[in-house]
């Protein structure tokens, strides 16, 4: 009987030391991305407005500027990768943590097209989540058919050589609970404290090659509209102000895909119309808001620099102050 | 639920506590309900598939229990009726389960090929494939001989004969089991045992480290290379190698992990693996790889087969054209011929799985025949077939065999599989590696991965090796302390999460068969 | 039995067989010799044994091999 419990307590102390390791590994070696600190933000403050949507949004939408003379806080949790699935839990830890008054759904249609690959892109988000029932969710909803590492050990999605000699960094900016953002100012392009990530200008003979557009009502992941529509559901419920925006696309792109785009827009119009969602179009009802030429892009998928998004914010702020009367 | 997925893991976890801490009866209920939730997770219209497998299989085994008990071994008369009508029902259950398999598996082979005879335009039909279905169809169809045979009762519970049917740990990719081994150790009890646990983590561990890494790195590159021949020619013949370490790894890794599952609840499956590259002929191969569904393709189809009125009346008559000994091994030939070409049937419905089942069988067969000969040769040769020798140039000459057939087995068209035996003979530049992306972490990572996927190899070769002399692995961890133990434990457990690919998991290649 | 040991030994060389036990276990009668051992069976006894006495049990040592020819006999 002695030795069984000793057997046991010694497993149980050899359980507890690779659980600190995984802990300590998980600490270490995932690095601070900038989710890190948009998460944090809409976390700890209550922001008046939130922006979520994808690489689009981030880079198109300054709050500060879109709130302009209004006294309203707002930031901008959008990120090339977040699906309508993770916008709609972020909102729900939102929900749960500080919730906003109104909420911004910047949408691509080419992410209605494709199926959320698992593993990273839920935990680039996941990862950054206070202990939370929306987690619980999230993770029940998402997470749960991912490969173990995505639990046990979240760093394998990142490439160690890189992240080995920032270990003493990370470790101290998590530790003390660093969210400065100089780290995340690089050669191309700037993170802003409110979200807003701001390019620097792109000749347009550096753009990376068109990759055509493709939309096909019936071809549509069913799961990411459906996210959508719950997305708006639950605002609704809980009486937070919903809406939609398309960002302008570069004039090129238009032209080389007219039908796949006139689809796309004509189906989002019907169903933000279905699902009374007030839905601002930059190419075709606000067409004429913004420019459509190259020079304020850094690619042809419509991701702006820096000084035009400052400005199309701007020109967004008046449209939604007006469009409220 | 994917196998290696979190929601596997916390399954099995909460199934073990209430395995273990509820009273002893509740034990088959839990595996009963574990089953239902693990199936139902695959979506619920395959659900109606296995009932329907469940329902006939059940029957058919209790009704032709009650015909063989009802009858008295005088009464002859009334035997052979009741042995006919027995013979009626299997036959009935029989089609009835492979006729659920086959239409829904082949249907569009049968009518792709009718097509392209011209003779016919037959529309591409989307069947769901529920999972597992040649798994527990083969299962279920092995119980209902053995009752035919009289080898077991048949089984008067209708829940115990559903728990044996759709037991989860055999439904993604096997091991095949047959009632006489497997059904008494379900219906339990179990006492819970450090032993079986350890051995349960040990297998999962080694089971994940085999998968995570040396299948899935193997799979970056075997594809790569399968995908562009020409571009890759140099390393082709590494292709094909990397390809075997990805289908041994993915297959067997698969298979550990599920029968660790089954020891933590006090059930031992049988072994589908059993060092399948150390075997000595291809016969060996397929007494070591894939052991389940050669076992019962062996007692199901080549014995009855074999000794069946019409190939018995075929040996006969070979015997008088090609004397005693040749003649008498003509209808297990042939009989071994429609094995393996049944074996590549299973393997999927494609021209190429049949040449390869068929490769395998015609080699068999040719050793069947050959081997009086084979055994006068060496005597003449003087070979010492005893020796380490000999035995290691059989191992490699085994190795070459099935690799060889491998080709045939990753590319869509026979030529591009010719074509990659040539560049693996006539180019070889490994350096050309050094090209090959490693998946997200690109072409830089690829000395790393190389190294990683070699070492894994050495040690997986070693492991074996040491299993192969007769080392238990097992036993000896289960002598160490504790502390070493959970060593090894973590020691596997962090290689298997930091060592693979960084792509989103892969799906093992034999499930859905 | 002696008849037994001898069609063995001829299909498989090099084997003691006398007083043996776990023959299909250890693998010395794999399918195809346990095939032809059947048919030799079945020609030197004039006997026919059916699949269903196809197991392991009835094949692993002499005397069981010897038991199942006595069955169809009897």
């Amino acid at each position: 009987m002695r030795s069984s419990r000793r057997k046991l307590f010694s497993l149980v102390l050899a359980l507890c030391l690779v659980l600190a390791f995984l802990i300590l590994a998980d600490l270490a070696l995932y690095p601070c991305t900038f989710i890190r600190n948009d998460v944090h933000a809409v976390v700890t403050d209550r922001k008046d407005l939130v922006i979520l949507g994808s690489s689009n949004g981030k880079m198109d939408l300054d709050p500060d500027v879109l709130l302009a003379g209004t006294g309203k806080t707002g930031h901008n949790l959008c990120v090339g990768g977040e699906y309508p699935v993770d916008a709609f839990y972020l909102t729900k830890l939102m929900l749960e943590k500080n919730p906003p008054e109104q909420i911004l759904f910047e949408l691509d249609p080419g992410y209605f097209m494709t199926e959320k690959e698992p593993g990273n892109n839920y935990l680039l988000f996941f990862h950054e989540f206070p202990v939370s029932l929306a987690k619980l969710r999230y993770f029940a909803d998402t997470l749960r058919n991912c490969d173990l590492r995505s639990v046990l050990f979240p760093a394998y999605e990142y490439s160690l050589s890189y992240e080995l000699p920032r270990i003493r960094e990370t470790l101290r900016r998590k530790l003390s609970g660093d969210y400065s953002i100089e780290i995340f100012k690089g050669k191309v392009q700037e993170y802003h404290e409110n979200g807003f990530i701001e390019k620097y200008p792109v000749q347009e003979e550096q753009f990376p090659a068109y990759h055509g557009f493709e939309f096909m009502v019936n071809d549509q992941v069913r799961r990411n509209t459906e996210y959508l529509e719950k997305l708006s559901g639950l605002c609704g419920k809980r009486g937070i102000d919903f809406r939609i925006a398309v960002m302008p696309v570069p004039q090129t792109a238009l032209d080389r895909d007219p039908e796949a785009y006139g689809r796309a827009w004509s189906y989002f119009d019907d169903f933000c119309a279905a699902h009374q969602i007030r839905l601002y179009n930059f190419n075709t009802e606000y067409y004429d808001a913004f420019s459509h030429e190259a020079a304020c892009y850094v690619d042809y998928d419509g991701h702006m620099n820096g000084e035009s998004a400052e400005e199309f914010s701007g020109v967004f702020g008046t449209i939604l102050r007006e469009g409220r009367g | 639920m994917p196998i290696i997925s979190n929601a596997f893991f916390l399954f099995i976890l909460a199934g073990l506590l209430l395995y273990y801490l509820l009273p002893r009866k509740a034990q088959m209920p839990v595996l009963l309900v574990m089953n239902l939730l693990f199936y139902l997770s695959y979506g619920v219209r395959a659900l109606g598939f296995l009932l329907f497998s469940i329902c006939v299989t059940y029957a058919a085994g209790k009704w032709i229990g009650k015909l063989q008990s009802g009858v008295s071994r005088e009464d002859r008369d009334a035997a052979e009726i009741a042995n006919r009508k027995c013979r009626r029902i299997l036959i009935l259950a029989m089609l009835l389960n492979f006729g659920v398999l086959g239409v829904l598996k082949y249907t569009n082979f049968v009518f792709g090929n009718l097509n392209a005879l011209g003779l016919f335009s037959l529309p591409h039909l989307d069947f769901l494939l529920p999972l597992g279905i040649s798994y527990y169809t083969f299962q279920s169809v092995g119980y209902l001989l053995d009752v035919y045979w009289k080898r077991i009762p048949a089984e008067e519970s209708f829940l115990r004969l559903a728990l044996f049917v759709s037991f989860f740990p055999y439904m993604v990719q096997g091991p095949i089991s047959r009632y006489g081994t497997l059904a008494h150790q379900l219906y339990g009890p179990h006492d819970f045992r450090w032993n079986h646990i350890r051995y349960g983590v040990l297998r999962i561990l080694w089971g994940l480290f085999k998968k995570m890494v040396l299948a899935d790195w193997a799979a970056v590159y075997a594809d790569q290379i399968f995908a562009r021949p020409d571009q890759y020619a140099g390393i082709a013949g590494f292709g094909v190698l990397l390809y075997t370490v990805e289908l041994y790894g993915n297959f067997s890794g698969g298979i550990d992990i599920m029968i660790g599952t089954a020891r933590m609840f006090g059930i031992t499956m049988d072994e589908n693996f059993k060092r399948p590259f150390f075997s000595v002929s291809v016969t060996d191969f397929w007494r070591r790889w894939h052991i389940t569904l050669g076992t019962w393709m062996k007692d199901y189809v080549m014995y009855p087969l074999t000794m069946s009125g019409a190939m018995k009346k075929l040996g006969k008559k070979s015997k008088k054209v090609f004397g005693k000994k040749t003649g008498r091994n003509v209808p297990i030939a042939l009989s071994n011929l429609i094995v393996f070409f049944l074996v590549g049937v299973w393997h999927g419905p494609t021209w190429g799985n049949i040449g390869w089942g068929l490769y395998n069988g015609v080699i068999i067969a040719f050793s069947i025949f050959a081997e009086n000969r084979y055994r006068q040769l060496k005597k003449t040769l003087h070979i010492n077939d005893k020796s380490r020798g000999w035995h290691v140039f059989m191992v490699l000459r085994t190795f070459a065999l099935m690799n060889l057939s491998w080709y045939f087995d990753c590319v869509d068209s026979l030529q591009t599989a010719l074509k990659m035996i040539r560049y693996s003979v006539t180019q070889f530049d490994p350096s050309v590696f050094l090209t090959v992306s490693a998946g997200k972490q690109g072409a830089a990572y690829t000395p790393v991965a190389l190294v990683i996927l070699l070492t894994g190899c050495v040690c997986l070769f070693a492991v074996s090796f040491l299993q192969e002399k007769g080392v238990d692995f097992h036993r000896v961890i289960a002598r160490q302390p504790v502390m070493i133990q959970v060593t090894v434990c973590f020691v596997l457990l962090m290689a298997a999460l930091m060592l693979g690919p960084m792509s989103a998991g892969r799906g093992f290649i034999y499930a859905q068969f | 039995m002696d008849k037994i040991i001898e069609i063995l030994e001829d299909l498989v060389p090099d084997e003691e067989f006398a007083g043996r036990t776990g023959l299909v276990d250890d693998g010395v009668l794999q399918s195809i010799v346990i095939l032809n051992l059947i048919s030799e069976l079945d020609d030197e006894f004039e006997i026919d044994i059916s699949v269903g006495d196809v197991v392991p049990e009835n094949f692993d040592s002499v005397e069981a091999i010897w038991a199942l020819v006595q069955k169809y006999q009897g």
